[in-house]
This record gives C-alpha cells, structure tokens and sequence, in this order.
C-alpha cells in the first residue's frame, strides 16, 4: 500500500511553509528581545 | 545530469568563503568583547534571551549531513527516510523540560560532566567523560571532513583547503568570543539555513508539479512511498534514539540549557525542535525530484546540491553551498566551544588542580580550542573516509547515556552503580549489534539494554538522593540557590 498522493502533497507543503514561518519567528523574536534589551 | 555541470565556479565558491568566513570573525570579535570573565567566555554570562536560545539549539543541530543525508534518506527510504531524519528533532523537544530542571537543579553548574560526577561519582563520570569526549572528536572530524569534501564536490576548492578554511575561522571566532561569538553567530546562520531551505524549495516546486513527482516515484520506485517499510521503520527509531542520547548527555546541549536565562530554556529548546522538524522534510523533498528531473543518482548524498543545481542553476548551487557552510560552522563552533568547556572544566579543574583560579581555567579553555581545532585538523588531514563512520560507531555509545541522564534528573532513587553499568553493558551489547545486525539498531539496542539496567538495579537497591548535592559550591566560593 502507498501514501496517498494528498498526504505527499501536505507533507511537503507543510514543511516549507513551517520552515517559512520559523525563520519569521525567530526574526520577531529578536526584534521583541531587542525592543526588551533582553538579547543576552 | 553531471554533477560537473552545477557546481559553482571556485573563484565564487572562494568568494563566498572568504566573505562568510571574514563576517563570522568580525562578529565573533565583537560579541567576544562581552566574554571577559569564566562564565561569560563559557556560558555567555548566563543570560542568553529566548530568540538567541532558540536560534543557537536549532543552528546546532542543522549539521551538513541534515542538508545532504536527508535527500540521501529520501532517495533511499522514501517517505519514512525523510520522516526518520526529522525525528532527530524530538530530542530537543524531550530536552525542553530537561533544560528546566537542569537550571532549577544546578543554577551555578557549568557542564554535563558536573551534573553525572555529583549524581553519580567518580567511576560513572569517568566512563560519561570518555563517552562524551569520543562522541565529540567523532562529531568534530565528521563535521571537518564533510566541509573539505562538499566543498571540494560543490565549487571545486581542493578538499584541504576547504576543510582548513572552515575549520580556522571557526576556531578563531570561538577562540575570541566563546559562548557569546557561538550563539550570536547560530543566530544568524540559522535564519541563512532556513532561508536556504525555503528558497530551494518554493522554486523547486513552481518549476515542478507534485503530482508528476508522486506519479514518476510511483512508477519508477514504489518503495519509496511503502506505507509499510520495515528498515525505514527501524531506522525511524534508531535515529529517534540516536538523536536523544546525543541531545541529553552532551555538553553542546547542557551548556546552552547553562546559559539561558531563567525561564528561557523550556521555551527555547521547545521552539527549536519544531523549527527543526520541517528541515529534514523540505531537503528531503529534492531527493524525490531526481527522478522528474532524469538526474542519475550514482553519489546519493548529492542528491540535494544535484537537484538544486539543476533547477536553479548556479544560484541554486550558490544557495546550497551557502547553507552548507552555515551548517557547518554552526556545529563546529559549538562542538570546539562545548569540548573545550568539558577539558577544561571536568578534566583539568575538577581532575588536576581544583584550586586553579577562574582567570586560569579561563586563559587554559582558549589553548584547548586551539589544541582540538589542531587535533580535528590532523584527523580529517589524510581524509581517511572510514572516520565519517565513527559517529554511527558512537550511537550506541550516546544512545546508553539516555537513561543515566533522565533517571539521573527525575529519579531520586536512581542507583549509581547501576547508572555506571548501564553506560558500560548498554556501549557493549550496543557495538555488538551494530556489527552482528546492523547500524540501523546499534543506537536503539544501546538504549534498551540501558533502560533495562538502570531499572533492575534501581528497583534491587534503590539509593535516596539529596537533589541539593548538585547545587555545587564553585572554587572561587560562589553558590546559588535552587
């Protein structure tokens, strides 16, 4: 039996777009720290 | 497609080296400002926020082989392949809670050495220190070795003065900056890895259809998206284990938990974890395109640069190199920072000369990241390819460290005896099987045979513990409260 096709599908444009996010969520991240002087 | 037609030309790659190379340094310098003292050199002052945090965990365990085994798992294993490599990201996620306790238990600890030789005693530490410092060089060659030869692979610089390249400049930043030049440079690579990544992949898919690639993988190798593919399967769970024993017993992992600031650590490690769960995933996907493509796979771990380079022709090969570069100076540096802070600290202060001053065991931390920066050079120097395959040797190493570690933290009656023999039985029967069975079980047998011993003699003779034993008093005379 194979993975139906949807869940290849959701797999992969999951991880990019969670990848995507993640970056975005480090770089709010800093810049909240930064805004805090909490960087270190 | 030859892999000769994507590679980057080597004036660019040397270009890129030099200009990445030279902004690591400078920040390093001026971050190394802020590390005057012991703590602030070995632990960034203890006050890492949480962007930083999640950052440096997250770029750390982004190795070169996430970027390059991941197509490599996918060509091979398919679907589970790709899976299998992100479960890697779980043990941050177990690390999490771990991170918390660690700072509540030991909020004046300064490694995992610390933590086993208070909770355990000498004889344990002794084989936790060797097991850590073998796991290590292991990582450090592989790390130095993989650079010189994808570097030498993707923009045709010669493999020794690739390996050299990478392995100076992230000596010469830790050895300037320490902790504080490592997690500000994670940080920033971090947002290249993933940038990479993204990129890669968002045109990789608007030039090619999914569906083609589910329908020609379908075709050409049904294996590969098998519901049920029983070595997939158990190399899930062994890369599963493999990853947790690497996370909670090494120092790279326990140093950071050291440096948050209170609060900091849960949230960090957590969030890096699932920062790190998509990577393996979206680098996996290039693996599945090669077939679209027509690339002939004939050097599976190149997969990814292949299918790069081929769809984005020599942005996509300088994208790669990029990323790979970013990856690797990511783990370099922590590795030469975390090692040094276990020679200096566990072997030297706490082995050779307890009254040796901060200022001392300070100035000694700096000579020994030369000297592993020196000793990594001169291992990965003849290129001597079964060296890449001691870090799967040391699977079953890390992965019998995994219950001395949780019980160690959690358990109050954990039996000390039993946590020495549990790393020793666990290591053996673990090499065995990963020469009698196979690679792929090493690490999980390890694990097994450490859980069942860390248990059965807990459950014999279980031994009371005081958990503010590991509230050390330091040296210099400097205690925190728990």
């Amino acid at each position: 039996m194979l993975f139906p096709k949807f869940i290849v599908e959701i797999l992969i444009y999951a991880a990019l777009v969670g990848s995507g996010l993640g970056m975005v969520t480090l770089l709010l991240l800093l810049f909240k720290d930064f805004k805090k002087r909490r960087i270190w | 497609m030859d892999l000769r037609e994507t590679v980057l030309d080597p004036t660019a790659g040397w270009l890129l080296l030099a200009f990445f190379g030279i902004a690591w340094v400078a920040l390093g310098l001026y971050w190394g400002r802020k590390a005057r003292d012991l703590e602030g050199f070995m632990l960034a002052g203890r006050n890492v926020g949480l962007a930083l945090g999640a950052a440096t965990a997250m770029a750390t365990w982004v190795t070169s082989n996430t970027i390059m085994l991941a197509p490599q798992f996918a060509v091979q294993m398919g679907i589970w392949g790709m899976l299998a490599y992100s479960t890697a990201s779980f043990g941050l996620l177990l690390f999490a809670p771990m991170a918390l306790r660690i700072r509540k238990l030991m909020p004046k600890g300064y490694t995992s050495g610390d933590f086993i030789r208070l909770r355990y005693g000498r004889a344990a530490w002794v084989v936790f220190l060797l097991i850590s410092l073998f796991y290590s060089m292991a990582w450090l060659v592989s790390m130095g070795m993989a650079g010189g030869i994808v570097l030498k692979a993707l923009a045709g610089i010669p493999y020794a003065y690739g390996m050299s390249a990478i392995l100076l400049v992230c000596v010469i930043y830790t050895l300037f900056g320490g902790l504080y030049a490592v997690i500000g440079t994670d940080f920033f690579q971090s947002v290249i890895i993933l940038i990479g990544v993204v990129t890669v992949g968002a045109v990789v898919l608007s030039r090619i259809d999914v569906t083609q690639v589910y329908h020609d993988v379908a075709a050409q190798q049904p294996t590969l998206l098998a519901v049920f593919m029983p070595v997939a399967l158990l190399s899930l769970f062994n890369n599963m284990f493999f990853g947790f024993g690497e996370i909670f017993h090494n120092n790279v992992w326990w140093s950071r938990a050291f440096a948050m600031r209170d609060g900091v650590s849960y949230k960090a490690f957590l969030l890096s974890g699932l920062l790190w769960f998509p990577i393996p995933v979206a680098a996996g996907f290039l693996g599945l395109c090669a077939g679209t493509l027509g690339i002939n796979v004939t050097d599976p771990d190149m997969v990814g640069p292949l299918v790069a380079g081929s769809v984005l022709g020599p942005i996509g090969a300088m994208v790669v190199f990029v990323v790979i570069f970013c990856s690797l100076a990511s783990s370099i540096d922590s590795l030469l920072a975390a090692t040094s802070d276990l020679l200096a600290e566990d072997v030297y202060r706490k082995m050779i000369a307890p009254s040796a001053s901060e200022a001392r065991v300070r100035k000694l931390s700096s000579w020994i990241i030369i000297g592993l920066g020196l000793l990594t050079w001169a291992l990965c120097m003849p290129r001597l390819n079964y060296l890449l395959q001691v870090l799967f040797f040391a699977g079953p190493l890390v992965g019998s460290a995994i219950w001395p570690v949780a019980a160690g933290l959690y358990w109050k009656k954990a039996n000390p005896t039993g946590a020495l023999w549990a790393m020793i039985l666990g290591s053996a029967v673990g090499l065995v099987a990963y020469f009698q069975i196979g690679w792929f079980t090493a690490a999980l047998i390890g694990a097994a045979v450490s859980a069942v011993v860390v248990c059965l003699t807990t459950w014999l003779a279980p031994r009371e513990f005081d958990w503010s034993r590991l509230n050390e008093v330091t040296p210099e005379g400097t205690e925190g409260g728990a």
